[in-house]
């Protein structure tokens, strides 16, 4: 199975993770939207030149502002029906200073968390009339565990809310051909991870080899890798697998 | 990491519980991608249906049986497997006592029946880990997988009515400390490159076989290294 015909929205689809996944959609096939703050030109026309026909667009969006999503789901539609396959993927870490409570501001905390979870509603609550009028979907979260210390408290609030979408959506429209499947992530290794080692003024590489032996493995992991787990779940037919939210992270919080 | 749909050829892979559902589903789809398979089960379990039809081109298959509770048992089996094949790459553990189940009378508590039920399911569990562990151990690495029920979890019993109400008592207590014994054992074996997960199977798993191989093929990939000790419910 491939993915000819389907159109995927990758939120943050220009970050580390976002890249691999655009990548993989498009090598199965998919028609893939680059969603990101900025214009994706450069990973757009990478991707084009590698088929014959386009399989890459961008799609500029602040996913923190509801009529933002609103119009690129108008342009989406007008260009190319609707989105089949939705990844949640943007997020932003923040606040990179003053992240600890209590000194952490209201300000902060909805600026981030406006993104993080409320860009997801939006672009799923948007996503999902389509996908139950061609009766097939996929909707991916790209989440976080539940309990992950030292994390901001609103980008935990808003990645972990993923759980419970997940588990929701699942519930609510498998029966209409939406499936829906999250990796709760922890310690993936992305250029985010070293700028928030470097805004707590540690050496990059250093502050690298601690999270390493958190991990039970000394191992992180790859965008790549996220990317195949993806299509491993978009590609299955078994409707018994949407709901599913999987652990991954090193066994930093599972086994300590 | 490897890519999820190939790059399992030449690997070798011994699964407890051949003869059950799962474990022939398993196998074939394992054979299919070019494993080598070592197919263990109980000297007293469905020896008729020992594998089946399992066996794909390339793929090397040989059948070995255990009795139940012995570990010398277990030690030998193991290590016939490991001699036939080569090396073991992965463990499947799969010992799901269909037909046991359905012998457990559910309006009877009774302690002989949890003797041989604790017997048959958890110490066979923990015995086909003790035999296959430090073969992987040796040479740093390998995946295990555990295939489990949900019911620990809910419970509740599984099958439709096979057993319920106070039947549950021994398969619900059983499956939970299989989870038990298998977080344990990660903690222990996942910094010598081991990687350990779990399969946990709720009602109706025999209708769709494509969800369980799906979990097992995740766990038999890279994403192990991740997930550590993780285990996917599948209700």
């Amino acid at each position: 199975m491939d993915l000819k015909g389907k159109v995927s929205l990758v939120t943050g689809g220009a970050g580390g993770i976002g890249v691999k996944v655009c990548e993989k959609l498009a090598a199965l096939g998919s028609f893939v939207y680059v969603c990101d703050i900025k214009e994706a030109t450069e990973l757009v026309d990478r991707i084009n030149a590698k088929y014959p026909e386009p399989r890459a667009g961008s799609a500029r969006c602040d996913i923190s502002s509801k009529e933002d999503v609103e119009a690129m789901y108008r342009r989406i539609s007008e260009q190319r029906g609707g989105v089949d396959i939705l990844i949640n993927n943007a997020a932003v870490y923040g606040p990179l200073k003053a992240h600890h409570f209590p000194e952490i501001s209201y300000g902060d905390f909805i600026k981030t968390i406006q993104v993080d979870l409320s860009g997801a509603v939006y672009c799923t609550l948007l996503a999902i009339p389509y996908m139950k009028q061609k009766g097939w979907g996929r909707i991916i979260f790209t989440a976080a565990p539940m309990s992950s210390s030292g994390i901001p408290s609103p980008y935990l609030a808003g990645k972990a809310g993923f759980i419970g979408l997940t588990k929701y959506l699942s519930q609510r429209f498998s029966q209409d051909g939406i499936w829906t499947f999250a990796l709760a992530l922890r310690h993936v290794d992305t250029p985010l991870i070293r700028k928030v080692i470097a805004s707590r003024g540690r050496d990059v590489e250093e502050g690298l080899e601690a999270m390493h032996k958190k991990s039970l493995t000394g191992k992180m992991i790859a965008p790549e890798e996220i990317a195949d787990i993806y299509a491993h779940f978009i590609l299955t037919s078994s409707p018994g697998l949407s709901g599913t939210v999987i652990l991954t992270e090193g066994g930093i919080t599972y086994l300590r | 990491m490897q890519d999820l749909a190939r790059g399992y050829e030449g690997k070798s892979c011994i699964v407890f519980g051949a003869n059950s559902v799962v474990g022939v589903g398993i196998s074939k789809f394992l054979s299919q991608g070019g494993v080598n398979l070592g197919l263990i089960d109980l000297d007293s379990y469905r020896q008729d249906a020992l594998a089946g039809d399992v066996g794909s081109p390339g793929s090397t298959v040989v059948y070995k049986t255990v009795s139940s509770g012995r570990e010398d048992s277990f030690q030998e089996a193991v290590d016939g497997v490991v001699s036939d094949l080569g090396s073991v790459d992965y463990l499947i553990l799969a010992f799901y006592l269909e037909e046991e189940r359905k012998k457990v009378d559910p309006d009877g508590l009774s302690v002989d029946i949890w003797d041989e039920l604790f017997k048959e399911w958890v110490l066979n569990y923990f015995l086909a880990m003790k035999a296959v562990v430090p073969h992987m151990i040796r040479k740093a690495a390998g995946r295990v997988v555990f295939v489990n029920t949900t019911t620990g979890y809910t419970g509740e019993g599984e099958g439709e009515g096979e057993l319920t109400e106070g039947g549950s008592v021994y398969e619900c207590a059983c499956s939970s400390a299989i989870t038990g014994i298998m977080t344990s054992i990660a903690r222990d074996i996942i910094p010598k490159g081991i990687s350990v997960n779990g399969v946990s199977l709720g009602p109706n798993y025999e209708d769709d076989m494509e969800r369980t191989i799906w979990a097992v093929e995740l766990w038999l990939s890279g994403m192990c290294e991740y997930a550590c000790a993780q285990i996917l419910r599948l209700y």
